[in-house]
């Protein structure tokens, strides 16, 4: 059997040439069951329509589809999601206190210029770094009340001569 | 839990803080210098002694010791530095001290007290007021000595304490 002419007609369906009869011809021929060795690895490009065309949906689809459907839905239980925590030193508590101190000593500082010369003349010693050398008050004063006395027997007099003079007396 | 515990840690932070803020005194200061020294000895009556001292004062009949504990009643502190040795050099170095330190320290005088300006006496004020008095013996002096009195003091104490 000659096959030139569906030779040719391959040919000119591959240089997309053919007409829709042409290539209606060529789906007719290969719908065939006996087909030439050469030709017939051809066949399965011009019936895959006639095995489409076969191809239903199942009885089951619908039902696989709703069930996808439930699937997709979203659940009424909240769903726990985890996440990386990442452990840092927490600095609030520090950073609340250092706040409040600013704070106070802000307000201490204001107060302290606002409210009277009084206070700002006041002494600002740091007396409670002061360390007592004698625990008994009755030795403590006399030691106070030697040291008055010799102030007063060394004062610095009110002219140079009597400083001298004092000066003497601070030596005895 | 957490908020009682920043609060107590701000109060002590804050109180830490007043409390570092105190200045020092001369006596301390120059104490500090010269820490090595063992010729120097420094006799400290802070204020909790002071306090105690006033209490006797008042329980006394002596007129003397009744004077000395109105003068007392203006002081907070009282110290005082001595040195059986080597006086010239000592009261070189403290004035040299008291000098460095001007403004903060200036020499006190007026028509009755130390009316010759001498740098025997030096006073360090806040506003009007002299809250520190220091009173150095004297050049001729054997040993040294330096007297160092804290506390709310103005013009009539000082005159009244070396009245004779």
């Amino acid at each position: 059997m000659d096959f030139k002419y569906i030779e040719q007609l391959l040919s000119a369906y591959w240089r997309c040439e053919t007409t829709p009869e042409e290539e209606a011809v060529l789906r007719a021929f290969f719908r065939q069951a006996d087909l030439p060795p050469q030709l017939a690895r051809y066949r399965s490009l011009f019936v895959y329509e006639d095995q489409a065309a076969g191809e239903h949906l199942g009885a089951d689809f619908d039902e696989r589809m709703l069930a996808l459907v439930e699937q997709a839905k979203p659940s009424t239980t909240p769903t726990p999601q985890v996440r990386a925590v990442r452990r840092h030193f927490n600095l609030r508590p520090f950073a609340r206190a250092a706040a409040v101190v600013a704070v106070v000593l802000t307000i201490g500082n204001a107060a302290q210029h606002q409210f009277g010369q009084k206070e700002s003349e006041a002494p600002d010693y740091n007396y409670a770094t002061y360390k007592d050398t004698y625990t008994d008050p009755q030795v403590a004063l006399d030691e106070v009340s030697s040291a008055i006395k010799a102030l007063r027997v060394a004062a610095p007099a009110a002219t140079p001569a009597d400083t001298a003079l004092a000066g003497k007396a601070l030596t005895e | 839990m957490k908020r009682p515990a920043t609060l107590i840690a701000a109060l002590l932070l804050g109180a830490l803080s007043l409390w570092s803020q105190g200045t020092t005194d001369f006596a301390e200061r120059f104490m500090e210098l010269h820490a090595g020294s063992e010729q120097l000895q420094c006799i400290t009556v802070g204020p909790n002694m002071m306090e105690k001292i006033l209490k006797l004062t008042e329980e006394q009949t002596n007129p003397e010791e009744q004077q000395l504990g109105s003068l007392l009643a203006q002081c907070k502190s009282l110290r005082i530095v001595k040195a059986q040795a080597d006086a010239e050099t000592w009261r070189e170095r403290a004035v040299a001290l008291l000098e460095k330190s001007r403004p903060r320290y200036r020499i006190y005088t007026t028509e009755e007290v130390n009316a010759d300006g001498s740098d025997r006496l030096w006073v360090r004020k806040k506003g009007r007021r002299i809250v520190e008095l220091i009173v150095m013996s004297a050049a001729e002096a054997r040993t040294f000595s330096a007297i160092d009195v804290t506390g709310t003091l103005d013009d009539d104490f000082v005159r009244r304490i070396f009245a004779k």
